[in-house]
C-alpha cells in the first residue's frame, strides 16, 4: 500500500517571517567554536606536512644510498640550533601563559603574548643566522637537503603563527583604545578575542612540539 | 545585535563606469598578477645569475620561473583584495566576517563570501577546466587513431596525457565539494554562511590561478611526467614542469583550506535538532572528504616543495646521486595519492545516495551502513598506498598487507552499494535524469570496483599494471564515478541555483549518449591493456589499430554528448529560461523548502530539524519487510 | 495484496544466471586469458585471472540483474499521483548477511593473492633486491640495464656480456636483476608475465622460467621521457643448446665492448647529470 505523497506537508518547511520582525543573530558561541576546531586542524593538517620531512629524513637515512647521506664534516651549529629552539619554546609558554591569564580574566595577558611574538621572531633570526654560519649547504647530500628545507618550512610556519599571535594582541589593544564596535555580520567583535587567542595558543604550543621534534631529530639523532 | 529581513545595501547608482574599475576587483588582481609574473621574473633572475647552477642551464631558469608564479598568484589575490583584511588585522581592527561586496552579477566576478555566489563561481569555473582537460582528451584520443605518432610528436604526446591527467585530478577534486557542497551544506545544516568566508572564496580563487599555471605549462614545453611527477624524470624535465609543481602545489592548499572550512563548518554550526544521525548523507560524505583532504593535501605539498627544491637550489631528495631515492617521492606522492582517488570518489557516494531516496520516494536504506562505510574507506584509504608500486620492488615483503587492506576497502565501498541496492528495493521510482545518472553510477562504478579486485591483487597486477587495463579502471571509478554524479548534481541542483529548469529532452539525449559512449569507449581497454599497450604511449601494436579506433571514436560521441550539455545549459539557462517550480522533485531537504532565489541569509528564521531528510514513503508493512527505527 | 515476492523470484533468477554464465565465462575465457602459458609465472597468472574473474561474475550479475529487476518492476505507475515507497529504512538481517559475504570473499582472495604471490616466487613481479621466496636450484642471472631509451642485457656468469636483445634459455629458473641507469623505466616482457621497474640504485629483482620456445615483446611501462613510446624490442626464448652457442658468440663478438665496460654490479651510480633529456 502506498499513498499520494500530494497534499502531504513537505519536510521541514521554514515558516516566512513577518516583515520588519528582527532576525535574531547566530548563536554567539559558533564563531568561537568554529575557531577551536579551525585550530585542531590546522594542527592535523600541520602534523602531515612535517611527517613528510620526518618520513623523509628517516627513510633516506635507512638506506643511505651510497653513503651519501652524510658526511663527516655536515654539523649543524649545535649552539645557534639549541638557542633557537631555547626561543621557541620560551615563546610558547609565554603564549600559553598569556591564554591563562586572559582566561582568569588579567588585564595583563597582552604582556606575555607580545614577549612570545618577540621571542618567536627571535628564533626565525637566530635560524637565519645560522644559515650564513655553518659549513654546508642544500647540496650537500640526503641530510643537508632535510635538514635546510625542513628548517626552513618550520621558520615560515613560525612565522606565519606569530603573525597571528600578533593580530590578537594589536586587536585587543585597539579594542581597549577604541570602544567595542559591532560589525555588521559578526555580532560584538569584541567576543572573538578570547576564543581567538585560545586557538593561537593552542597552534603555537603544537607547532612549538614540532619545533622540538624537529630538533631532535635535526640537531641530537 | 541583530539583522534584519534581506538587507541588499543600497546600490551605489551613477558611479561612473571608470570610479568602478578601479579598486580590488578581478581587473586589478589580472593586473596585479602579470605585474607580479614579471617582478618575479626579475626577481629569480638575480637570484640564480649568482648561482652556478644557473651557469649549467642556458636557457632554462626554474628559479626564476617559480618566483615569477608565486609573485603571479600573491599579485593576482592581493588585487582581488585578500590582503585587506590580513593588513587590517594586522592593525588590530576587528574581526568580521564579509568583505564589501559589490552588488549583482559583479559578485560573481571577485572575492565574495556568500557561499552561494562561491558555489557560482566554482561550477563555472572548474567546468572550464573540465572542458580543457577533456579537449586535451579528445586530442590523445585523435593522436591513438594511429599506432604511430603521427598528429602530434611524441614529447607533446605525453605532455597531452599529462596535462590531461593533471588537469582532471587537480580540478576535479574539487569538482563536487567546490561548486555543491560550498552552495548546500551550509542550507543543508541550517546555516546562513560557512565557518570561514573568507578561506571559502580565498580557495575558489586560488583554484583558479592554479587552472590557469597549468594551461601555461604549453608555453614552458609542457612537461613530460604524467600527473604523477616521478623523480627523477621530474629533476630532469624542462621549465614546463614548475607549472605542474605549483599547480598541484595551489590545488593541495586549495584542497586543504577547502576540507577545513567544511570540516569545521560541519562541526559547529548545525542548527538545532540537527543531530549527527539526522545529518544528510551528503553532507556526511563532505566530511569524510573533508578529513581527508585536510590531511593528504599537506603532504602533496610538502613532496612537491621538495621536487622544487631538487630542481632549483639542488637538494637531493629524490636524486639517487646525491643520496636521495626515488622511491622516497613514491612513497610520499601515494601517500597523498590513494586518499586523493577516494577525495574524487567519497562525494559521488554522497550524491548517490542522496539522490536516491527522492526518486524513488523511500527511506535511505541503512543509513548507519552508508555513514559507516563511508568513514571506514576514509579511515583505510591511509593504509593502502604501497597497491601503487606492486611491481616497483619498493616493501616487496610488505605486499601482501597492502593486497590485503586494499582488498579490505572493498568492504565499505561494498555498504554504499548495499545501500543503494536496498534502497531501490520496492520502490516508486521515476527514471528523471538525475535518477538516471545516479543509477549509472551503480553500473559504472561497480565495473570500477570489480577491476580494482584484479589491480590490487598482485600476480594479476603484474600484468595490468602501467597498462591501459589499469587506465579502464580508473577512469571507470572516476570519470564513471565521479563525473557522472557531478551531472547528476548538476541536473539536480542546479534548478535551484539558478532557478531556471533544463531541457528535459535533451538532458535524457545527454545522458543516454554519455552511458553508452562511455561504455564503448572505456570497456575495450580492458582488453587493450591486456593485450599489451602500456599507458603514455602513442605507439603501440598494430594489431590493437582496429580496437583503439573504436575506441577513440566513442570518445568523440562521449564528447559529443558533452557539447549537447554545454548546448542544453546554453538553451536553456540563457534563452529559454523556464522558472522551475518550487519543489519539482518533492524532495524533502531543506533546500527545497526556502525561496527560489535563496535569499542573502538562507534562512530569515534558524530552522529547527526534527528527523533526517529522508521520511518518504507510507511507514506501512509491504511483503515483509519489518521497518525498523530510524538509521537502522 | 497480490504482489509477487520478488525477493524469491530475484535470488531464483541471480542463482540461475550465475550457475549459466559463471562456468562459461571460466571455460570459454579462461584459456584465452592474457598473458598466456609461455612461462611458469605467466601461467598462474593466467590462472589467478580466471579465478578472479569467476568471482566477480556473480557479483556482476548480482548488481546488474539487481538494476534491470528493480527498474522494470519497481516504478512510479505512469500518469496520476505520485506514489510513495514503503518507509523501509534497513533489514539488522540483510545487512549483516551481506557484511559476512563480503568480508569473507574479500579475506579469502586476499589470501589466494598472497599465497599465489609466495607460490609463485613474486608470480613474475619485481620483487626487490631481497625477495621473501626464492626458487630453489640452479638459476640464471640476467641483468636488465634500463636507460633513456633502452633496455641492454648482461649476463653475469657468462663474463658480464652486455647484449641489446635479450635471449633466454627455455626451461631454466631466471633471475632478472632489473636496474637503471637514470629514470625509473619498467621492463614489462607481456609474454613473460613479468614486469618489474627500473630504478636507479635499486637492483629489482623478478623469477621467470620461460616453459615455450619462441619470441617475446619487451616493452617499457613506466614514462622515462619523450622516447618512452619507442621503447620496446623484441626477445627470444631458445633451447638450452641454442642458448649455449648463442651466448658463445655473443661473447666473442661483444668482448671489445664488455672490456670497456664497469664491472659488473647490482646497481651503477649514474653520472651526476642533470637535465638529460
Ligand atoms: C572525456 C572523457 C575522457 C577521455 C576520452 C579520456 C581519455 C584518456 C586517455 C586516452 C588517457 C590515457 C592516455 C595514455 O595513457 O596514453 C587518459 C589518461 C588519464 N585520464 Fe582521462 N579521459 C577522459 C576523462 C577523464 C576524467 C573525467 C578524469 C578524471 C577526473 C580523467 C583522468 C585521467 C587521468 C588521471 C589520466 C592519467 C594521466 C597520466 O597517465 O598521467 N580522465 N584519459
Ligand atoms: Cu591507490
Ligand atoms: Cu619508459
Amino acid at each position: 500500500m502506498a499513498s499520494p505523497s500530494e497534499g502531504l506537508p513537505l519536510g521541514r518547511t521554514v515558516p516566512p517571517v513577518p516583515a520588519g520582525v528582527e532576525i535574531p543573530p547566530e548563536p554567539p558561541d559558533v564563531g568561537a567554536r568554529a575557531l577551536s576546531v579551525a585550530s585542531r586542524l590546522l594542527a592535523g593538517a600541520t602534523t602531515f606536512f612535517f611527517l613528510a620531512f620526518i618520513f623523509a629524513y628517516f627513510y633516506l637515512r635507512s638506506i643511505n644510498v651510497e653513503h651519501l647521506w652524510r658526511h663527516g664534516h655536515i654539523d649543524p651549529n649545535q649552539a645557534l640550533g639549541g638557542a633557537m629552539i631555547g626561543c621557541v619554546v620560551l615563546s610558547a609558554i609565554l603564549a600559553i601563559v598569556s591564554g591563562r591569564q586572559m582566561k582568569a580574566g588579567s588585564r595583563s595577558w597582552p604582556a606575555p603574548a607580545a614577549g612570545a611574538v618577540v621571542l618567536g621572531l627571535a628564533a626565525v633570526a637566530l635560524q637565519c643566522i645560522e644559515y650564513t654560519r655553518q659549513h654546508f649547504g642544500p647540496t650537500d647530500g640526503a641530510y643537508a637537503s632535510v635538514f635546510c628545507a625542513w628548517t626552513a618550512l618550520y621558520l615560515i610556519a613560525v612565522l606565519g603563527t606569530m603573525y597571528w599571535l600578533e593580530t590578537q594582541v594589536a586587536t585587543e589593544l585597539r579594542a581597549r583604545r577604541e570602544p567595542a564596535p559591532t560589525s555588521g555580520d559578526i555580532g560584538r567583535a569584541d567576543e572573538l578575542i578570547a576564543p581567538a587567542l585560545d586557538a593561537t595558543v593552542f597552534y603555537w604550543a603544537f607547532l612549538a612540539a614540532i619545533g622540538v621534534v624537529t630538533y631532535v631529530v635535526l640537531y641530537l639523532l | 545585535m541583530t539583522t534584519t529581513a534581506a538587507v541588499p545595501t543600497p546600490q551605489p547608482t551613477g558611479r561612473p563606469l571608470w570610479r568602478r574599475l578601479i579598486g580590488f576587483n578581478l581587473l586589478t588582481a589580472v593586473a596585479l598578477g602579470v605585474g607580479g609574473y614579471y617582478l618575479g621574473w626579475f626577481i629569480g633572475h638575480q637570484i640564480s645569475a649568482k648561482s652556478l647552477a644557473y651557469q649549467e642551464k642556458t636557457s632554462e631558469n626554474d628559479v626564476a620561473l617559480l618566483v615569477a608564479y608565486l609573485f603571479g598568484v600573491v599579485g593576482f589575490l592581493i588585487g582581488l583584495g585578500f590582503a585587506n583584511y590580513p593588513v587590517s588585522r594586522l592593525l588590530g581592527r576587528p574581526a568580521s566576517l564579509r568583505e564589501k561586496e559589490e552588488e549583482g552579477i559583479g559578485r560573481y566576478f571577485g572575492l565574495c563570501t556568500d557561499h552561494k555566489v562561491v558555489g557560482m563561481q566554482y561550477l563555472i569555473g572548474i567546468g572550464l577546466f573540465f572542458f580543457i582537460g577533456g579537449v586535451n582528451a579528445m586530442l590523445i584520443r585523435t593522436e591513438l587513431l594511429h599506432s604511430t605518432p603521427t598528429f602530434v610528436g611524441p614529447g607533446q604526446y605525453i605532455s597531452l596525457v599529462g596535462m590531461h591527467g593533471t588537469m582532471m585530478m587537480g580540478m576535479m577534486t574539487s569538482g563536487i565539494l567546490g561548486p555543491f557542497a560550498n552552495y548546500f551544506v551550509p542550507i543543508m545544516l541550517g546555516a546562513r554562511r560557512m565557518a570561514f568566508p573568507r578561506i571559502e572564496a580565498l580557495t575558489f580563487w586560488l583554484l583558479m590561478a592554479a587552472g590557469f599555471i597549468l594551461t601555461s605549462t604549453i608555453f614552458f614545453g609542457g612537461f613530460p611526467t604524467g600527473w604523477t611527477g616521478y623523480e627523477p624524470l621530474n629533476d630532469q624535465a624542462v621549465m614546463g614542469m614548475d607549472s605542474y609543481i605549483i599547480f598541484f602545489a595551489l590545488v593541495g592548499i586549495s584542497m586543504c583550506l577547502l576540507g577545513l572550512n567544511m570540516m569545521a563548518t560541519i562541526i559547529t554550526m548545525r542548527a538545532p535538532g540537527l543531530t549527527w544521525s539526522r545529518l544528510p548523507i551528503f553532507v556526511w560524505s563532505v566530511l569524510a572528504t573533508a578529513v581527508l583532504m585536510v590531511l593528504a593535501a599537506p603532504v602533496l605539498v610538502a613532496t612537491l616543495t621538495m621536487a622544487a627544491l631538487d630542481r632549483t637550489i639542488d637538494t637531493s631528495f629524490f636524486i639517487p646521486g646525491g643520496g636521495g631515492s626515488s622511491y622516497l617521492f613514491e612513497n610520499l606522492f601515494w601517500f597523498f595519492g590513494h586518499p586523493e582517488v577516494y577525495i574524487l570518489a567519497l562525494p559521488g557516494f554522497g550524491i548517490v545516495l542522496e539522490l536516491l531516496p527522492v526518486f524513488t520516494r523511500k527511506p535511505l536504506w541503512g543509513y548507519r551502513l552508508a555513514v559507516s562505510g563511508m568513514l571506514g574507506v576514509t579511515l583505510l584509504s591511509f593504509f593502502v598506498w604501497q597497491h601503487h608500486l606492486f611491481v616497483s620492488g619498493i616493501n616487496a615483503d610488505l605486499r601482501p598487507f597492502y593486497m590485503l587492506s586494499t582488498e579490505i576497502i572493498s568492504i565499505p565501498t561494498g555498504f554504499i552499494f548495499l545501500c543503494a541496492m536496498g534502497t531501490l528495493w520496492k520502490a516508486r521510482s521515476s527514471f528523471s535524469v538525475p535518477m538516471l545518472f545516479c543509477l549509472a553510477w551503480v553500473f559504472n562504478f561497480l565495473i570500477g570496483g570489480l577491476s580494482g579486485v584484479f589491480v590490487s591483487d598482485t600476480p594479476s597486477d603484474t600484468s595490468t599494471h602501467g597498462s591501459f587495463f589499469t587506465m579502464a579502471h580508473f577512469h571507470y571509478t572516476i570519470m564513471g564515478g565521479l563525473i557522472f554524479t557531478f551531472f547528476a548534481a548538476i541536473y539536480y541542483w542546479v534548478p535551484k541555483m539558478t532557478g531556471l529548469r533544463f531541457n528535459e529532452r535533451l538532458a535524457k539525449l545527454h545522458f543516454w549518449l554519455m552511458f553508452i559512449a562511455f561504455n564503448s569507449t572505456f570497456l575495450p581497454l580492458f582488453a587493450i591493456g591486456m593485450m599489451g599497450q602500456p599507458r603514455r604511449v602513442s605507439q603501440y601494436a598494430p594489431n590493437l589499430h582496429a580496437l583503439n579506433t573504436w575506441v577513440s571514436i566513442s570518445a568523440f560521441v562521449l564528447g559529443l554528448s558533452m557539447l549537447i550539455f554545454i548546448a542544453n545549459t546554453v538553451y536553456s539557462m540563457i534563452f529559454v529560461r523556464l522558472p522551475v517550480a518550487m519543489n519539482p522533485w518533492r524532495s524533502k531537504s531543506i533546500e527545497w523548502q526556502i525561496p527560489t532565489p535563496v535569499p542573502v541569509y538562507n534562512f530569515e528564521q534558524v530552522p529547527v530539524f526534527d528527523s533526517d531528510p529522508y521520511d518518504y514513503g507510507t511507514p506501512i508493512h509491504v511483503g515483509g519487510t519489518r521497518p525498523e527505527p530510524a538509521g537502522a | 495484496m497480490s504482489e509477487p515476492n520478488h525477493a524469491r523470484r530475484f535470488a531464483l533468477i541471480w542463482g540461475i544466471a550465475s550457475v549459466v554464465a559463471t562456468p562459461l565465462v571460466i571455460v570459454l575465457l579462461g584459456p584465452i586469458l592474457p598473458p598466456g602459458k609461455s612461462t611458469e609465472q605467466a601461467a598462474g597468472q593466467v590462472t589467478d585471472n580466471t579465478v578472479l574473474l569467476g568471482m566477480a561474475t556473480p557479483v556482476l550479475l548480482l548488481v546488474v540483474l539487481y538494476l534491470a529487476y528493480s527498474s522494470i518492476y519497481f516504478r512510479q505507475p505512469k500518469g496520476g499521483a505520485v506514489l510513495e515507497g514503503p518507509a523501509v529504512r534497513g533489514d539488522a538481517r540483510v545487512q549483516t548477511t551481506w557484511i559476512i559475504v563480503t568480508t569473507a570473499l574479500v579475506l579469502s582472495l586476499a589470501a589466494y593473492g598472497t599465497a599465489r604471490l609466495l607460490s609463485d616466487n613474486g608470480a613474475g613481479s619485481g620483487s626487490g633486491p631481497t625477495p621473501l621466496t626464492v626458487p630453489k636450484g640452479p638459476k640464471l642471472p640476467v641483468q636488465v640495464i634500463g636507460q633513456q631509451w633502452a633496455f641492454t642485457y648482461r649476463y653475469p656468469t657468462y663474463g658480464g656480456v652486455e647484449v641489446p636483445h635479450l635471449v633466454l634459455p627455455e626451461g631454466k629458473m631466471i633471475e632478472l636483476h632489473v636496474t637503471s641507469l637514470d629514470v625509473i623505466h619498467s621492463f614489462w616482457a607481456r609474454q613473460l608475465g613479468v614486469k618489474a621497474d627500473a630504478n636507479p640504485q635499486v637492483d629489482n629483482i623478478a623469477f621467470v622460467e620461460p616453459t615455450k620456445v619462441g619470441a617475446f615483446e619487451v616493452r617499457c611501462s613506466e614514462l622515462c621521457g619523450l622516447w618512452h613510446g619507442e621503447m620496446f624490442d623484441h626477445g627470444r626464448v631458445v633451447t638450452q643448446a641454442e642458448f649455449a652457442t648463442w651466448i658463445q658468440q655473443a661473447q666473442v663478438a661483444y668482448a671489445p665492448a664488455t672490456k670497456a665496460l664497469p664491472p659488473y654490479s647490482t646497481t651503477y651510480l649514474p653520472e651526476p647529470t642533470r637535465r638529460g633529456g
